[in-house]
């Protein structure tokens, strides 16, 4: 039996511009699949990949991977100020103060938290990976 | 300190190839080559990039190179260095790499 072990993978790129969601996916696949735990930290432009309805006729199915990491396990946190940046989430509180992070635009399973919950995240890992933002 | 790179670009500076060669420094060590950066491994490629290939095979470490992103750029297995692995799973040989062995890990 594998000791379960963290593996946090912050994205910062956009989907289909280049290969790194791409990478990415495949990579945090297999790290589940081998009885690894998996958080991803979608930040920038890769909160993009958390768009519902996607249709990548010609490209690698990121949104597709992205719920299949979720019904297998991982938690996909994305960047709440980069979300609300970008059209996502409305960045409002709701009546009761808390957060509002209602979206039809936002795939089921995505948690929204902020680089301090991405650096709690890392707190947690065995190892972290980084992949585009360049 | 046991170190694995995972590349995945191929435009490098010849100051970022130098600085990325450096991390793979002995037997034991790891590169494995995704995405456009199989490229690299080809022994025509004349990028600053075909210092991070040479300097890990002299040095032992083990390369492998992804299968599917080979195909998928036409590139033949016998196009690339010897001493190259081409792997049909190198996300999985990455990911026990990365969370069973390595020390230090840099994905590029």
């Amino acid at each position: 039996m594998v000791e379960q072990k963290t593996l946090t993978i912050m994205l910062a790129s956009a989907p289909f511009g280049n290969q790194y969601a791409d990478h990415m996916c495949r990579v945090a696949l297999r790290a589940l699949d081998k009885g690894h735990a998996v958080e991803i930290f979608l930040y920038g432009d890769a909160v993009h990949a958390q768009m519902n309805n996607q249709s990548p006729k010609l490209f690698f199915p990121v949104g597709e991977r992205l719920k299949e990491l979720i019904g297998k396990g991982a938690k996909v946190y994305s960047c709440e100020i980069c979300s609300v940046a970008r059209g996502y989430i409305s960045g409002q509180l709701k009546p009761d103060g808390k957060k509002d992070y209602s979206s039809t635009k936002v795939m089921d399973g995505v948690q929204f938290t902020t680089i301090f919950g991405f650096v709690e995240s890392l707190a947690r890992a065995e190892k972290v990976l980084s992949f585009g933002g360049g | 300190m046991k170190s694995c790179v995972l590349l995945m670009k191929v435009a490098c500076t010849e100051g970022e190839s130098w600085r990325i060669g450096e991390a793979i420094r002995e037997k034991g060590d790891a590169l494995f080559l995704l995405g456009d950066a199989v490229a690299i491994g080809r022994k025509e490629f004349r990028g600053h990039a075909s210092s991070i290939v040479s300097a890990a095979l002299n040095r032992g470490a083990k390369v492998s190179a992804s299968a599917r992103d080979l195909r998928a750029r036409g590139i033949e297995a016998s196009e690339l260095h010897n001493g190259i692995g081409v792997v049909e799973d190198i996300e999985g040989d990455f990911i026990d790499m990365t969370m069973m062995h390595a020390d230090r890990v840099i994905a590029w």
